[in-house]
């Protein structure tokens, strides 16, 4: 890829190309090549969940007249539904649905709700602040969390602290995270009685689902901590030259082998906000906050697809520009990355 | 201080995921076969009580005198001799309930990880015989189309469209674990045409079925089935998940996840109704969690 240097400057040999500008241009490359292949994703994540909702013909309607459980569909004439069908857009052909979408999607418009006819992006920017909120939060929490639970994991000389440690995280992965909800609601909030146990007006209402989730992201960030730690610690540089240069077993976790395991867990970090948003949803539910959770099972019970397909997308969206910035950021901070690609270009010039 | 560290560093223990070349040149090495031994009981055990708990779900009855539908007892019975997990708001014997719902539960996941594995092997194999190429572009791209979505929120979008249930959930969420497969298998693909018994096998005169069949299929088996275990446990925590949220069995039938959504109501008076059936599920995915590990450790 580096080759193609000399096609870009027809006369190379006069002015000579510092190091540092085609080190320049490779970052611009590769930020260049993550950000075409962002949209992509974006495009195809699209399509899947637009196919997947919009390929049966689906009665949409009958959820926005709001009679098919009670009076029955016989009270409305199929005049009637074809009229209604227009009017949101469902009897046009699945193509040109297809392209309205997404047309709609580069313009900033979700298209509107069926069911109340509000806007998908007003329904989105009403939801969004409390489940962002919910989510930063605990984000905020569960990457310290984890680091210390992965230094206490591989550090101390206790071998029952250490292998504590290491259980605790794995264990709490494999609870399922609506009943761990239910357990904190039981002991914090109607056993002791310390916070609430939903809602979503004050604050204190945040502290449990917080809680939850960010023990969830700590946990995880520990497991791939852990094992990045062992494998640091069993090289030569933490092994031996540390210790033999009188760093105490802290200082070479500390300061030697977290730098090196800390590339791993970026990646994971990448990971985990969309299982993180995925996790949210169901927590939402378990504490009765509104919320992307609220707004998607409402959505999923009435049948409204717009709304369904752009919190898909939205929710893609996110998932999408936070690994690509993960990976523009893993490339830029690891310098034996920037290293190589200085000297791929030293060696193909 | 400083002594404890190469010991330490040498036998790494327990936890954490290992990969399989690590695992590979680590058996390689002389490991004392008391440990290794230790860990081969220790499988057969986590395996035998997998099979009781399969033994268990297909024939509930083995192990309950009480029918999960009757209403039994009084409504909110806390757990005693006759009722070990208590009954419900309406007098039916939680333990009945909770064996039964076993039984949903791991049919659920069944359905969801094969769903996973013939997708993803298909997806897989395409796209990791010519590594690349535009067909392995184009479905990796997908690949991570899929992934981009958080697997609860697809499966919630499938079931918009195709209506709730059991069933749907399950393909729903195995439409999500496929992704995972389709990498593993990938991966495995490339990995293969470059093992030098593969070549040995082909210079012998080995077709092409043969190669797959007895060369290749035993030397990846490990690291798929382990995965498979560990699908397997997410897929029982994602149906639960898709259950407790309302769109899973419906009310009546005794699936964890609605068990855990009906406790939670009457959770300040009646706390087992909610928390036995999630300690039901936690076990479960935990034996499977380790089943899992064990199997990625040991060669």
């Amino acid at each position: 890829m580096t080759t193609t240097i000399d096609t870009a400057e027809p006369a190379p040999v006069e002015t000579p190309v510092t190091a540092r500008s085609t080190v320049l241009r490779d970052v611009a490359r590769a930020v260049g090549g993550k950000l075409v292949h962002a949209a992509l994703v974006i495009y195809a994540a699209y399509s899947v969940s637009f196919f997947l909702l919009f390929v049966l013909p689906g009665d949409a309607v009958l959820a926005r007249i709001g009679t098919t459980d009670t009076i029955g569909v016989a009270d409305i004439s199929d005049l009637d539904l074809d009229v209604l069908r227009d009017e949101v857009g469902l009897s046009d052909s699945l193509w040109q649905q297809y392209w309205n979408g997404i047309t709609g999607l580069l313009r900033g418009d979700l298209g509107s709700s069926l069911v109340n006819d509000r806007a998908v992006t007003d329904l989105l920017a009403e939801a969004l602040p409390n489940t962002l909120a919910l989510a930063g939060l605990s984000l905020v929490f569960s990457v310290p969390l984890g680091f210390l639970l992965a230094v206490l994991a591989v550090n101390p000389r206790s071998r029952f602290v250490r292998s504590t440690a290491a259980l605790v995280p794995s264990a709490y992965v494999s609870l399922p995270v609506f009943w761990i909800g239910i357990l904190f609601i039981y002991f914090f909030s109607i056993t002791l009685g310390w916070f609430p146990s939903g809602g979503s007006q004050s604050a204190a209402a945040l502290v449990l689902p917080t809680a939850v989730l960010a023990l969830l992201g700590a946990a995880q960030f520990a497991q791939v901590l852990i094992s990045s730690l062992r494998t640091e610690l069993g090289t030569t540089y933490a092994s031996v030259t540390a210790p033999a240069k009188g760093a105490s077993r802290f200082y070479t976790v500390w300061h030697h082998c977290l730098r090196n395991a800390a590339f791993p867990f970026l990646a994971v970090f990448g990971l985990r906000v969309g299982q993180l948003l995925g996790g949210t949803v169901v927590i939402e539910v378990v504490f009765s906050r509104t919320g992307i959770g609220r707004l998607m099972v409402d959505s999923v019970k009435a049948v409204d697809l717009t709304v369904v397909l752009g919190l898909v997308v939205v929710l893609a969206i996110v998932y999408v520009v936070v690994n690509a910035l993960v990976d523009i950021g893993y490339s830029l901070l690891d310098p034996r990355l920037r290293r190589r690609s200085a000297l791929a270009t030293e060696v193909t010039r | 201080m400083t002594d404890t560290l190469l010991p330490d560093a040498a036998t790494p223990d327990t936890a954490g995921p290992v990969r399989v070349d690590e695992a590979v040149s680590r058996a390689a090495a002389p490991e004392p076969t008391r440990r290794k031994r230790r860990r081969l009981k220790e499988i057969h055990v986590h395996l035998l009580l997998l099979g009781a708990i399969i033994v268990i779900g297909l024939f509930p009855a083995l192990v309950t005198s009480h029918d999960p539908y009757e209403l039994d007892g009084i409504p909110f019975t806390s757990p005693n001799g006759d009722f070990w997990f208590g009954t419900d708001e309406i007098g039916r014997d939680l333990y009945s309930r909770v064996v039964h719902g076993l039984q949903i539960s791991l049919f659920s996941a069944a359905l969801a990880v094969v769903v996973a594995l013939v997708l993803g092997t298909v997806v897989g194999v395409l796209s990791g015989l010519r590594p690349g190429s535009w067909l392995d572009r184009v479905l990796g791209i997908g690949t991570e189309a899929v992934m981009a979505v958080p697997a609860v929120l697809l499966a919630l979008a499938i079931i918009t469209t195709y209506g709730r249930g059991a069933f749907v959930a399950a393909i729903a969420i195995g439409l999500g674990e496929a992704t995972g497969f389709a990498r593993l298998i990938r991966g495995v693909v490339i990995q293969s045409s470059t093992f030098t018994f593969v070549e040995a096998a082909r210079t012998c005169g080995a077709g092409p079925i043969r190669t797959i069949t007895r060369h290749i299929v035993p030397n990846v088996f490990q690291p798929v089935l382990s995965y498979t275990a560990l699908q397997f446990g997410l897929a029982l925590l994602a149906i639960g998940s898709l259950s407790y949220l309302g769109f899973g069995e419906a009310p009546p039938s005794p699936e964890w996840g609605v068990l855990i959504a009906g406790g939670q109501k009457y959770l300040a008076h009646a706390w087992w109704v909610a928390i036995i059936p999630g300690l039901a599920l936690t076990a479960v995915v935990v034996l499977l969690n380790r089943i899992a590990y064990l199997l990625q450790e040991d060669h």
